[in-house]
């Protein structure tokens, strides 16, 4: 018993005195600081790129669609059939609003405009209406795709949950 | 000559509390042996963050391969009923081969039976000339690539973590026919 307390009283004393677990103790604030952070942040990053890829290829489908069916690439409906398809199948739901977050309607129609002959400095115009009949005409249907991904760890202020995903561009129907 | 810290208070022999008191007296390697301790937490999240990056390498694959195969039957159909007026659809082993050929050496090669890794599922929807309830005219593939991902370095440590996409194709100018295509069985 006495030589077990002389013992710990050796062990305060150096350790008070010596630079004796200074690594320990670095390595734990490091740890807490920087590589659990990081190891949470890159466990989000993965899944909402996992969510990212998904939301691409849906939006891909719904090109797809839209250059196959150019007739029907307007028709909310029939896109909406394309995205429920993945739905069945996909660990992320996929939505497909009726406005564009930028304003303006989901699957709406725009054009680009120019004046033959088409060069590569030629400017074309896109607008809203139809091209004069002098011009050649290009349709364009916008869509915008969106997901949410619950994240296991989320942070605060900079990665909340549920996070949310969009993907939105043109495609060239006609 | 210096006194060895590990001097026991019998020459010779390490008796008892004596050795302990010795050892916890001795400073030599100290830091070797922190850094011993340290290094094993240290390498679980070197090799966590290697496995993120991992991780995010065959999912990359694992989309690239879906959208291709996809693409590819899709353009294949639709080039065979344009020729012979009938559907001809790639076997399921075709649409196989084209997502191992797009995915590339990121992903094990992949098979269509059930309990492969990767799975890739195929399923044929036609919805001949009608449509039904908004539902537009015509076949359509719907492609799953479905791949059960295990960490390297944390053998039966972890489950493995599933990945999926799936991707729609529409087989153009196919709103006249009434026949399908074979689905997989996966």
């Amino acid at each position: 018993m006495r030589q077990l307390q002389r013992l710990a009283g050796i062990l305060r004393r150096r350790a008070a005195r010596s630079g004796r677990g200074n690594v320990s103790i670095e390595f734990a604030l490091v740890s807490v600081f920087i590589l659990l952070p990081l190891f949470a942040g890159g466990t989000d990053f993965v899944l909402i790129m996992s969510a990212q890829a998904q939301l691409r290829t849906a939006f891909q489908a719904l090109d797809y669609f839209a250059w196959t069916n150019p007739g029907n690439a307007t028709n909310l409906t029939e896109a909406g059939y394309i995205i429920s398809l993945i739905n069945r199948q996909s660990d992320y739901q996929v939505t497909l609003p009726t406005t564009l977050s930028s304003g303006g309607a989901n699957g709406g129609i725009s054009y680009g405009c120019f004046t033959p002959p088409i060069s590569s400095s030629a400017a074309i115009t896109y607008q809203a209406t139809t091209c004069s009949s002098a011009q050649t005409q290009q349709t364009l249907v916008t869509y915008q795709v969106t997901t949410r991904v619950f994240l296991p760890i989320p942070l605060p202020g900079i990665l909340s949950s549920p996070y949310r995903l969009s993907v939105s561009g043109k495609i060239q129907v006609q | 000559m210096s006194k060895s810290p590990f001097r026991p208070e019998k020459q010779g022999v390490f008796t008892g509390c004596g050795a302990v008191l010795a050892f916890a007296r001795a400073r030599r390697a100290a830091a070797a042996v922190e850094f011993a301790i340290c290094s094993v937490a240290l390498l679980l999240f070197i090799f966590g963050i290697l496995n993120l990056g991992l991780l995010g390498l065959s999912l990359s694959a694992l989309a690239r391969g879906v959208q291709s195969a996809a693409r590819a039957a899709a353009v294949f159909t639709s080039a065979q009923y344009a020729n012979t007026g009938a559907f001809t659809c790639p076997s399921p082993g075709n649409i196989v081969t084209d997502f191992n050929n797009a995915a590339g050496p990121a992903l094990p090669s992949a098979g269509d039976a059930s309990g492969s890794n990767p799975l890739v599922t195929v399923t044929w929807t036609n919805n001949g000339t009608n449509n039904q309830a908004g539902d537009p005219p015509g076949l359509y593939l719907t492609l799953t690539g479905s791949y059960r991902w295990s960490p390297i370095g944390f053998n039966g440590l972890f489950p493995s973590i599933p990945l999926t996409i799936t991707t729609v194709t529409t087989v153009m100018g196919s709103q006249n026919q009434t026949t399908a295509c074979a689905s997989s069985n996966g």
